[in-house]
């Protein structure tokens, strides 16, 4: 068997030199790294051991046992609530970001004048690098200057609609940045915006490489719009959105710039409701020299990573298999 | 043979431009080369401190010195990268309140046999010697260099206007009952609405420092005197903390300062729309200085505007004072340039007086504090007798990670609390968050 | 009802009511990159005051004549010079000017500006005539319009010289202009007394006396010989207690007076003695002088609250106060019925030996009569100033952070990881797909692996191994475009091969085994068959990596230094260091937006058609 491998080796010594630089950076910039981060999660590295870096003390365990069940620990402080808004954050962000480009792309999926121009304009928020968009955001969302409020309070009285329908409002401009539950709004209606035009380009292009006669055959049956959509529209984009979906929960979950720009520009806490938990880690690690706990909560964060991966996986195969 | 010359031209490709980048340095043989890390101090941080050494490169032709500017953000983490992997400068500014951590890393040479040959630690303002080392550490790991205190500056023309003067703002009480004063006066001057006082919230680095005198002057304390336990709670810091939050209660500080920070403030009142708030004495460079050199002076406010102390509360008179440290790595090939670099700065006096006067710090040693461009100045003469009473932190190795973590999301979730419904924020609220608090620190204390 | 309505009847409708919901959305989803450029042209000001429409240049008065026949001209400090005749415009003319200064002469006026040079404007001719003056050239800094806090200019008596220069931090050259022909003649450098000082000169009043130029400074009077072009202290700031000088005139041949914010000081030519005279400082409060000019052997000061008159000996002739002006705006339109209040006197012109013209802020004027200490009329240029579109912004930012450097390494950094990782992404693409080779199914594993390592995991054992690396070989990472590059190449490498994959997948293998047989060996089949197919797929992939690459905040932020720095970076001091700037935080992201934008512009067409294409064909 062993003879088998290596004749059949260098029948591919051409694939193995394509893909030798590829596999060295990746040893050397991703795996080894990963290694000592590993290693990291089982020392008590920190400010007083930095210095001897993978010669700190030996802890096993316990930056694990710590950050998972001792309250007493200051890694624990926060990291309950980052871990849960950063479930809701990636979760309603990778929708959200599907369901509009879904619904856009439906849009942008007929004839009309200025078609390429209009699908242009909707990419560009997808350009924009994210920490301008925390910063341009953070600017937005100002409580009393921010040209949120303003439009909605003080042009479109947000505060007299909603009572005129019958809900009782403030009139005061809210706070969208100080951490309560808005603030979770606040940093993923941003996410979402950038996010969305790449889903819309993608789904775009699925929708053109629908063939018609699908849809002949469902008018012939006499199947209205909505039908038609989820009979056929959906399920034949499966490929697309379900790598759509792996995409947005590798971005959105590991989220941290457009965050860590939004609240004073890196300077202030987010608040309860605005921590994610990058943002945290990095906090913890960078700011309070907790590197070894640090490291373990990364080495968790991962390991649901990529479980969550797995689950998408096993998923996906069924698409594959269903194509071939 | 494809593989061969694939490799060989990817790792060409790579190495070269390793080299085409990096060999850019070399070798310099000639003076020795002293270089040094610091904040953006003054406008132009590297020149104007070239500018200040001039008497002492020309005095000393063998020691060159590089100055590279960081910035406070970016500093933390490029001080920490330096500290562990031994790569970096000679000399690093380290922020006061950083001195501990930093310290605590084993990083920095102790210099204390140094600064003893030239007077110790009687030639420095006792404010700037308490974090020149750690506190049980008995070395001296920084030497002071810019001193740095926080006062109150209010606008002449408002209070002039409402008959009150400097006296209305000595005491919690008084000031609280001028800036009540100011508020039912609904000024507009220039067309500006005039709050009577413009205070930071929560997204602000300085959220430790602007608590910490109302903290101290209602008689609360951070730690306990072993320095092993919080005792916010204790201590009532809770009391000076009401106190404070309890003026946006009353609706002297416009709600929405409550999400802005120091700069916006500053610009804020320069441009009219508090008629009191807190600062440093870069401020009153700021107002002073023509906009010809970068200042603000030409603003109508920058005419109209003094200086006063913070009010005394029921425990005494306390303000925050900081500033900045020289310290030396451990590392550094040229230690006994460097120091000299470090002595210069920090004890000559012409050069205390010189850089105080570029960057509007204040100096550390006492005898540029005669100099009359500190007494003389009624303005900034509050500055310089401000560091009298000026307190800060306890030099100890785990401030720095309690002043960047853990406080800020501690007093961040108080003033988010406070932000969402203040009418409900009181007394009792705020010993919660102390109690919290203490428990927080604890927890770092103990690790 | 609804029923009935034809078929494509209702289909119209519907695309119509889709249109509309779609411009809606385009709207709103371009809103806020609108928001982020309008902003960038607004002063900051304005928007911490929570304005939303951009603002005006001020028209403060600064010079007002009544001219022969009788008509009054003003000038304000937007550059525009407005005739009035019985409280009407009767004409009006616009320079647009930035930091502005007037001066006239018979009916020779000079308007000096830190934009547009010089203008001579001929008030019986209506033509106006420019210089520019070369401001730039002794600073070595091209783009510092923006500091410019104001020009300074006298002319001399006759009116066929003038001299002039900017207040600006340290900037200290007099361009010496003849008036007649509108040429430079010479130019003086005060900095030069200077040369060691780690405080900066600025100069901020001249005024020539005799066959010498005084210019009046930060650092004290400082006199500049007409003859020789010699320049000396003639007074030290030592009792001037660090304060600039404000205003500087001669009072007669012998004497000239100058002040501080509060002070005023009398300087005696001939004995070159100076004398602190006034000081506006009483003890009730604060009055800040405003204006000085000197007339009838007089000295005459306006403040924040009122006129003082002195003689030429200092002594105070006459302190009057009162209500002089409108209130207005700062567009100069009346509020609260124009009722009447104290302002700011910011100038002062004289009509004849018994009125003066006082000038205020916001277009405002007073005349003003000195015998009798009464009001006479008041004007108002209720012309607000030219729309502040300000590009100078832009001007500002690449004045106070080295944007260019930023760009230029962002460029050099984003390209050549976008080069390296294509070259290497699509061979091991390539590789992948076309070679069932043993280990290919877990390298693909591997590949999708490295995307879930979050990315503070990697940053300490990256620093610590570069560093390590340096300290052995020699060779510098940190700080290096190289070791940026490297990293992130090797960062983008996997979700390239990820993506391009799918390019290669899509190829007819048919095409390759067609090649084979004809006697390619495998690099040719690759260069030569599949690779062009993919181009599509590789530049979009390649886009693709260059805008995460441009995006990234957190390895750039340990790796580069202030040589190598690149625009998130640099974008992100910027704002720890001017968080009260909004104008320029927005003209800082859009300048860091615009080049990805422009990329993406041209390169929409491979990108739209690639990246999709991979997605779909999997």
């Amino acid at each position: 068997m062993r003879r088998n491998y290596i004749a059949e080796a260098k029948k591919y010594k051409v694939a193995y030199a394509f893909i030798a630089p590829a596999f060295v950076g990746m040893l050397l910039l991703h795996f080894l790294p990963l290694v000592q981060g590993i290693y990291m999660s089982f020392l008590k590295l920190n400010q007083f051991t930095l210095f001897a870096y993978l010669g700190a003390p030996y802890v096993g365990l316990r930056n694990y046992s710590d950050a998972l069940f001792n309250p007493a620990s200051p890694m624990r402080l926060g990291l309950g609530h980052a871990a849960l808004n950063t479930l809701i954050y990636g979760i309603v962000v990778t929708i959200g970001t599907i369901s509009i480009g879904m619904i856009v792309a439906l849009m942008l999926n007929r004839k009309f004048f200025g078609r390429a121009l209009v699908r242009t304009f909707f990419i560009f928020p997808w350009v924009i690098p994210q920490f301008v968009v925390g910063i341009l955001w953070g600017f937005m969302w100002q409580q009393n200057n921010g040209v949120i409020n303003v439009m909605l309070y003080d042009w479109f009285k947000f505060d007299k609609i909603m009572q005129f329908i019958g809900f009782h409002v403030s009139s005061t401009k809210p706070f969208w940045l100080s951490g309560d539950p808005r603030t979770l709004v606040a940093i993923i209606l941003p996410t979402m915006w950038r996010g969305w035009p790449l889903s819309m380009l993608m789904l775009l292009a699925g929708l053109q490489g629908i063939s018609q006669d699908y849809y002949e055959a469902a008018d012939i049956d006499g199947a209205n719009g909505w039908q038609k959509f989820w009979q056929i529209t959906f399920p034949l984009l499966k490929p697309v959105w379900s790598i759509l979906i792996l995409f947005g929960m590798i971005f959105n979950f590991y989220s941290f710039n457009i965050v860590y720009m939004m609240f004073g520009n890196g300077a202030g806490f987010p608040g309860d409701w605005g921590d994610l938990i990058m943002v945290n880690i990095f906090r913890n690690a960078f700011l309070r020299y907790d590197f070894g706990t640090g490291a373990a909560v990364s080495v968790m964060l991962m390991t649901c990573m990529i479980s969550a991966v797995l689950v998408w996986y096993s998923f996906y195969k069924n698409v594959e298999k269903d194509r071939a | 043979m494809f593989k061969k010359s694939l490799i060989l031209i990817s790792l060409v490709l790579i190495s070269s431009l390793l080299f085409l980048t990096g060999c850019g340095k070399g070798l310099s043989t000639g003076p020795k080369k002293v270089t040094m890390w610091i904040m953006p101090n003054s406008q132009e941080p590297e020149k104007d401190l070239t500018a200040v050494l001039e008497p002492f490169t020309k005095a000393n032709p063998n020691i060159q010195v590089e100055i590279v500017s960081l910035d406070w953000g970016s500093a933390w983490q490029k001080i920490t990268a330096a500290a562990t992997s031994g790569t970096g400068p000679d000399i690093v500014q380290l922020g006061s309140t950083w001195v501990g951590m930093v310290s605590s890393m084993e990083a920095l040479s102790d210099l204390k046999d140094n600064v003893n040959k030239v007077g110790g630690k009687d030639i420095f303002v006792p404010l700037a010697w308490e974090t020149s080392g750690l506190v049980s550490s008995n070395k001296v790991t920084a030497v002071p260099w810019i001193v740095d205190a926080r006062a109150m500056f209010y606008r002449t023309d408002v209070f002039k206007k409402l008959g009150l003067g400097v006296k209305d703002l000595d005491t919690w009480e008084s000031f609280e009952l001028a800036l009540e004063k100011i508020k039912k006066a609904n000024l507009t001057i220039n067309g500006i609405k005039v709050d009577p006082l413009g205070i930071t919230g929560k997204n602000d680095w300085n959220i430790v420092h602007n608590l910490a005198p109302w903290i101290w002057s209602g008689g609360g304390n951070f730690f306990t005197d072993d320095y092993k336990k919080g005792n916010l709670a204790k201590s009532d810091a809770a009391k000076g903390v009401a106190f404070y939050i309890g003026l946006t209660k009353k609706g002297y500080v416009p709600l929405s300062c409550l999400e802005k920070n120091s700069y916006q403030i500053s610009s804020e009142f320069s441009n009219g729309s508090y008629a009191v708030y807190f600062d440093g004495p870069y401020a009153l460079k700021t107002l002073t200085t023509p906009s010809a050199r970068g200042g603000t002076a030409d603003l109508p406010v920058a005419k109209n505007f003094g200086v006063a102390p913070y009010p005394q509360g029921p425990k005494g008179r306390f303000t925050y004072g900081g500033g900045s440290t020289l310290s030396l790595f451990k590392y550094s090939q040229n230690k006994e340039a460097a120091w000299k670099v470090i002595e210069y700065l920090t004890t000559d006096p012409a050069a205390q007086i010189a850089y105080a006067k570029v960057t509007g710090f204040l100096p550390a040693t006492r005898k540029a504090f005669e100099d009359p461009y500190f007494t003389s100045d009624p303005q900034r003469k509050v500055f310089s007798e401000s560091v009298n009473f000026a307190k800060n932190y306890p030099c100890i190795s785990y401030w720095g990670a309690l002043e960047m973590t853990t406080l800020p999301r501690r007093f961040g979730l108080m003033w988010s609390e406070a932000m969402s419904n203040v009418q409900k924020f009181g007394y009792k609220e705020v010993l919660s968050n102390m109690e919290t608090a203490d428990k927080e620190i604890d927890s770092v204390l103990g690790q | 009802m609804f029923k009935k309505v034809p078929y494509h009847v209702k289909y119209k409708i519907f695309n119509q009511v889709i249109n509309f919901v779609m411009i809606s959305m385009l709207i709103i989803t371009l809103f806020p990159i609108f928001w982020m450029i309008y902003n960038s042209f607004m002063s900051n000001q304005d928007i911490s005051l929570g304005r939303i429409m951009m603002g005006r240049a001020a028209h403060h008065v600064i010079l007002s004549r009544k001219l022969v026949d009788n008509s009054i001209l003003l000038g304000t400090s937007d550059g525009a010079i407005t005739f009035y005749k019985d409280d009407k415009i009767i004409e009006r003319n616009n320079f647009k000017t930035f930091a502005t200064s007037m001066e006239m002469n018979n009916d020779k006026l000079f308007i000096s500006s830190g934009d547009k040079g010089l203008y001579k404007y001929d008030l019986l001719a209506k033509q106006a005539e420019n210089l520019q003056i070369p401001w730039q050239e002794q600073l070595k800094d091209p783009l510092f319009i923006n500091k410019i806090a104001g020009t300074v200019m006298t002319l001399s008596a006759d009116g066929s010289k003038l001299w002039l220069t900017i207040a600006y931090n340290n900037y200290g050259t007099i361009f010496e202009v003849d008036a007649k022909t509108m040429t430079i003649l010479r130019s003086f450098d005060v900095r030069t007394l200077f040369a060691s000082s780690y405080e900066k000169i600025s100069i901020s009043a001249l005024v020539t006396a005799g066959d010498i130029l005084y210019a009046g400074t930060n650092k004290g009077l400082i006199e500049v010989s007409l003859a020789d072009g010699q320049v000396k202290q003639a007074y030290g700031n030592d009792i001037l207690q660090g304060k600039d000088i404000k205003y500087l005139r001669s009072i007669n041949d012998q004497q000239l007076v100058f002040c501080t914010d509060y002070q005023v000081y009398l300087y005696t030519r001939s004995t070159h003695e100076t004398k602190a005279v006034y000081s506006t400082h009483s003890t009730e409060y604060l009055r800040v002088i405003s204006a000085m000019r000197t007339g009838q052997d007089q000295v005459y000061i306006g403040t924040s609250a009122g006129l003082v008159i002195l003689d030429n000996s200092g002594k105070l002739v006459k302190d009057i106060n009162g209500a002089w002006f409108k209130d207005v705006d700062e567009f100069g339109h009346i509020r609260d019925g124009g009722k009447l209040i104290e302002g700011d006197i910011i100038n002062i012109d004289f009509i004849n030996d018994q009125e003066v013209f006082l000038e205020s802020l916001h277009g405002r004027v007073a005349i003003f009569d000195l015998k009798e200490d009464k009001l006479v009329s008041t004007i108002l240029v209720d012309k607000p100033g030219y729309i502040n579109f300000r590009w100078r912004n832009y001007v500002d930012l690449w004045n106070n952070i080295d944007f260019g450097l930023y760009l230029r390494n962002s460029f050099i950094i984003c390209g050549l990881t976008m080069l390296i990782s294509m070259l290497l992404a699509t061979i091991t693409a390539y590789a992948l797909v076309r070679f069932p080779f043993p280990g290919a199914r877990t390298f693909s594993v591997g590949i999708l692996a490295t995307q879930m390592i979050p990315g503070v995991m990697f940053l300490i054992p990256i620093h610590i191994m570069f560093t390590n690396f340096t300290r052995y070989t020699g060779i510098p990472i940190h700080g290096t475009f190289g070791g940026i590059i490297f990293i992130y190449s090797a960062f983008f490498l996997p979700f390239s091969v990820w993506i391009l994959r799918s390019f290669f997948a899509a190829i007819p293998v048919a095409l390759e085994e067609a090649a084979t047989i004809d006697g390619c060996t495998p690099f040719q089949v690759f260069l030569k068959i599949s690779l062009p197919l993919a181009i599509p797929g590789v530049i979009a992939t390649g886009v693709f990596v260059f805008i995460v690459a441009w995006d990234e905040l957190m390895f750039a932020w340990i790796l580069t230094n202030a040589k190598t720095m690149t625009i998130p970076v640099g974008i992100r001091l910027f704002v720890g260091n001017f968080q009260n700037r909004f104008d320029l935080m927005m003209a800082a992201a859009t300048v860091a937006t615009v080049p990805v934008m422009l990329i993406f512009f041209l390169l929409q067409k491979y990108i739209v058609s690639g990246l999709t294409a991979g997605a779909v064909k999997e």
